[in-house]
């Protein structure tokens, strides 16, 4: 499939810019064709202007030159990525631009003045927020994540039925330790890595396995393997 | 009381420019000082480039071309937001000013160490956010209207402990009821008469 990962970050140093790396290896490693928009290299301008606006209340998005590709790029893309800091509980002013200059009108949606915007984005099937907090995640409870919703449910209203969302967000970033910082780019990876991704499943997501025999079964089965590993073979002899 | 006006609209003769010319002539009936501070007008850049993200720690003191906006905002008792809502929040202009106006120093402390900040702004006795938005009412509930919680949640928690908070929104502007957009006006006048 292809991808789009959307990066907004001021510095090309940051943990953020491993954080978009480990994404996009990881989609290429799943075999997907993935294109990066680092919008703060590209010089991308957030501000929606006079003229665009009049055009957007004509229900068309003006695009120039650069939020043209980029807004072809999303109509190609099955796969929606978006990885950001969190500022001021949702997205930097440059992400935000972004959303409003080229998902515009007669891009991700038509305006049906009785019932708001109708999708136009029905062809994404995975819409992903890759997030850092420098709040812990108790302020996030406490003052809502509005970044969040703006991608999980104003972006996601835009693409179809079933269309997949996942959420991969480390919280608290200032204080964080190395391990924390290393255990949330390999959940980037596994998450976005897999050839056939637990999300993809076109049934939903994949329960546990019920065992066939019921509770009893289960049970036999625990004790089967308690036995087997009881007997006086020791231990940490064969396999290691 | 002195009130600042924050303005975020690229159209000054949109419904929006109304609803901030309402504002202002009612604030200033009710005997409020009111600063206007239109972004679009200023050309107010909204992007927090490299420089100021590797200096956020510094402060305001390394950013003069924003210490004119945050002395602003410490000398205000009121701050009035009247913006349109786009994808459900702030127009990136406005969320640009949170982003470099609204940092450290300025409008919260964060003793190191800590995650938790200490609100900084308690001269803010008031919050209001005047918006339209595209979309009808329920469309808006089921995106979860994060723009109202980055103002009544976000901005509210580092004003004063006991600011009184107001979310004057107007929804389904893509239909055109002219009734309903003069009751709004009105609305919006008399809200903000007895701020």
């Amino acid at each position: 499939m292809r991808a789009v990962v959307v990066w907004a970050h001021p510095s090309p140093d940051s943990f953020s810019a491993t954080v978009c790396a480990t994404a996009a290896t990881a989609l290429r490693r799943a075999g997907h064709q993935v294109e990066v928009l680092d919008l703060y290299r590209e010089a991308f301008d957030p501000v929606m202007d006079r003229e665009q606006w009049r055009a957007y209340r004509q229900e068309e998005t003006l695009l120039d030159d650069a939020s043209r590709r980029h807004a072809d790029l999303v109509l190609r893309s099955e796969i929606l990525v978006f990885v950001y800091p969190t500022w001021w509980f949702g997205l930097p002013a440059m992400l935000k631009g972004w959303l409003e200059r080229v998902l515009g009108p007669g891009v991700a949606f038509d305006i049906d003045a009785g019932h708001g915007p109708r999708g136009r984005l029905g062809h994404v099937r995975h819409l992903v927020g890759i997030s850092t907090y420098g709040s812990p995640r108790l302020d996030l409870l406490l003052h809502g994540d509005a970044g969040r919703r703006t991608l999980l449910r104003s972006v996601r209203l835009s693409c179809g039925p079933r269309c997949r969302s996942t959420w991969l967000a480390l919280y608290d970033l200032d204080r964080s330790t190395a391990i924390r910082r290393a255990t949330f780019l390999a959940q980037i990876d596994t998450s976005l890595g897999r050839r056939r991704p637990r999300w993809t499943t076109p049934l939903g997501r994949r329960r546990p396995r019920r065992c066939p025999g019921g509770t009893a079964a289960i049970s036999a089965a625990t004790e089967t393997a308690t036995a087997v590993a009881d007997p006086s073979v020791p231990s940490g002899t064969a396999g290691d | 009381m002195q009130v600042l006006l924050v303005y975020a609209h690229p159209d000054p003769e949109s419904f929006c420019g109304r609803l901030r010319d309402t504002a202002v002539a009612a604030l200033e009936g009710a005997g409020h000082q009111v600063d206007l501070l239109d972004l679009y007008a200023e050309g107010f850049d909204p992007v927090l480039g490299p420089d100021e993200w590797s200096k956020h720690q510094v402060g305001i003191a390394a950013l003069p071309e924003l210490a004119d906006h945050a002395r602003r905002l410490g000398q205000a008792r009121a701050l009035v937001l009247v913006h349109p809502t786009w994808w459900g929040g702030q127009p990136a202009i406005l969320k640009g000013w949170l982003d470099r106006v609204w940092i450290e120093g300025v409008a919260y402390t964060l003793p190191t160490g800590r995650s938790r900040v200490r609100p900084r702004l308690h001269n803010l006795r008031r919050i209001v956010v005047v918006t339209t938005h595209g979309s009808p009412h329920r469309m808006n509930r089921l995106q979860g209207e994060p723009g109202r919680l980055v103002a009544m949640r976000g901005v509210r928690a580092l004003a004063h402990p006991l600011a009184r908070k107001r979310f004057i929104a107007y929804y389904g502007i893509d239909r055109d009821e002219p009734e309903r957009r003069e009751a709004f006006v009105g609305r919006v006048a008399r809200e903000l008469a007895r701020l």
